[in-house]
């Protein structure tokens, strides 16, 4: 595609199609060459440019709003209206629970009813049935109760732990956080060993990565870190890089126990789908 | 959209002249080349590089470097001339950022770095990006319909493909191009009066 005219310009949509970065390499260089003596395109570049500048900005702004609100309205709570709220979302917790232990003090009434009449009279056999099906309901029933009973202590003890790291982590200002400057890799052998290597104690708080990127060819990057075996810990999206071209990513210390990890930077096309930018494979090792 | 007998051609016939009067060392002919090419060099550096003082670096050598090959006859085919000065735009970009930009610079020559304008988006940055979003919401008030805010929401924000919102939305090409269109126009008539009370 050489000689572009408006209409073709027109007709395939090129001016939104360039924006969104979806254009080949060939049709993008005469798009390139075709509005660079057309003040027509110029102009309709930059207007849909800067709606969609504003679009995302209405975006922003509303998201920013819509947290604060929540934030605002519960921090507004009277202290009383709050322990109403704990209490309710308390209540929902342990309803079933409640139940449970309800329908299990049933089945036992029945179940010492049914003994009783074995005792005083002789067993039949549907009598006998149903006991046996009564004592495996309640066995069941127990079952289930003390596993669900784990599931929530379990829950809860994470709960608490989170908050009590994220807490420690995130409120209190820190100092001297660790920063790595990680090296890209170009290509990876099975087996090598790291060229990064990240000493942690057991103890430490948030580290920061700082990801520099030899070019920036996408609007946007993902990042996705895996462990050795390559079971994904972390993602995220719509990364755009820094001023100084990097990406700077801060991570709690406890998502990285002692091993080998690869964190992978991918740029993303407006169409979602991700290419590979570059790797930074590294070992975090045990710091006394 | 506009009709294709109101939009003017692609101005890639007078370019031959244009190269002629540069190559005679014509000054006036390589103001010209600057005043005609300024807003699509800057467009499109702004969407290539992050900070102001990096466009503003890349602009100048463009310039530079077009006027000097140009003035040289290093330019075969003169018709090409906005080609040419895209493609020197986009290279240079390119060269800067695998360079590692104006950082590299800086850790070269500290005194330079002492006095390197902060790239984070200055006050004036923060006010356009306030307008805009204004602009944009009174736009957005004024649309008939939920379903028009949709289109918008999905195409701009959620980044969807004009095919799928079509196909969710049963709507036509048409339907879907003129909700764009008249987005975008009423966006900048808001902009140009805005523009001209400020």
């Amino acid at each position: 595609m050489t000689a572009m005219d408006h209409a073709y310009v027109e007709e395939h949509d090129l001016v939104e199609s360039y924006l969104k970065d979806r254009l080949s390499e060939s049709e993008r260089d005469a798009f390139e060459a075709h509005y660079f003596a057309c003040e027509t395109c110029v102009e309709q570049l930059e207007t849909a440019s800067d709606f969609r500048e504003g679009m995302l900005q209405v975006a922003a702004e509303d998201t920013a709003r819509a947290q604060a609100g929540l934030l605002a309205s519960l921090a507004l709570l009277t202290r009383g209206r709050r322990i109403a709220l704990a209490g309710f979302l308390l209540l929902l917790v342990a309803l079933p629970l409640g139940l449970l232990v309800a329908r299990n003090r049933g089945l036992e009434r029945q179940l010492a009813e049914a003994r009783g009449t074995r005792v005083t009279a002789p067993a039949s056999a549907g009598g006998e049935q149903r006991i046996a099906s009564l004592e495996a309901r309640l066995r069941s029933l127990e079952q289930v109760g003390a596993a669900d009973r784990r599931r929530w202590e379990e829950e809860l003890a994470k709960e608490r732990q989170a908050r009590t790291v994220a807490g420690s982590e995130a409120a209190v200002p820190q100092v001297n956080v660790p920063v790595f400057m990680l090296a890209a890799v170009r290509s990876e052998e099975a087996g090598r060993e790291p060229v990064n290597r990240i000493p942690l104690s057991a103890e430490a708080g948030p580290v920061i990565f700082n990801l520099e990127l030899a070019t920036i060819d996408y609007p946007s990057y993902r990042a996705t870190l895996r462990t050795e075996d390559g079971k994904e810990i972390w993602q995220a999206g719509g990364l755009r890089p820094d001023s100084r071209d990097a990406l700077v990513i801060l991570l709690p210390s406890r998502m990285l126990r002692p091993g080998a990890y690869r964190l992978a930077i991918e740029g993303a096309r407006g169409n979602g789908k991700g290419f590979a930018v570059a790797a930074y494979p590294f070992r975090v090792i045990p710091h006394p | 959209m506009k009709g294709l007998a109101e939009i003017p051609p692609s101005d890639s016939g007078a370019m031959p002249d244009l190269v002629r009067r540069i190559v005679s060392g014509d000054p006036a002919a390589e103001s010209e080349l600057v005043e005609r090419f300024s807003r699509a060099v800057s467009f499109l550096l702004r969407r290539l590089a992050r900070d102001e003082a990096m466009v503003e670096d890349l602009y100048q050598e463009t310039f530079r470097l077009v006027i000097e090959k140009v003035r040289a006859g290093e330019l075969r085919e003169a018709e090409r001339l906005p080609g040419f000065v895209s493609s020197m735009a986009r290279n240079l970009f390119l060269g800067s950022a695998r360079r590692g930009g104006r950082r590299q610079r800086w850790q070269a020559d500290p005194e330079a770095a002492e006095t390197a304008p902060d790239p984070a988006p200055g006050q004036l940055a923060g006010l356009l990006a306030r307008e805009r979003a204004t602009m944009v919401r009174q736009v957005l008030a004024e649309l008939k319909n939920d379903r028009d805010r949709e289109i918008l929401s999905r195409y701009y924000i959620a980044d969807q493909d004009k095919e799928a919102i079509c196909r969710d939305l049963e709507l036509s090409d048409l339907h879907f191009n003129r909700v764009l269109f008249r987005a975008r126009q009423r966006y900048r008539e808001l902009f140009e009066r805005w523009q001209e009370n400020g």
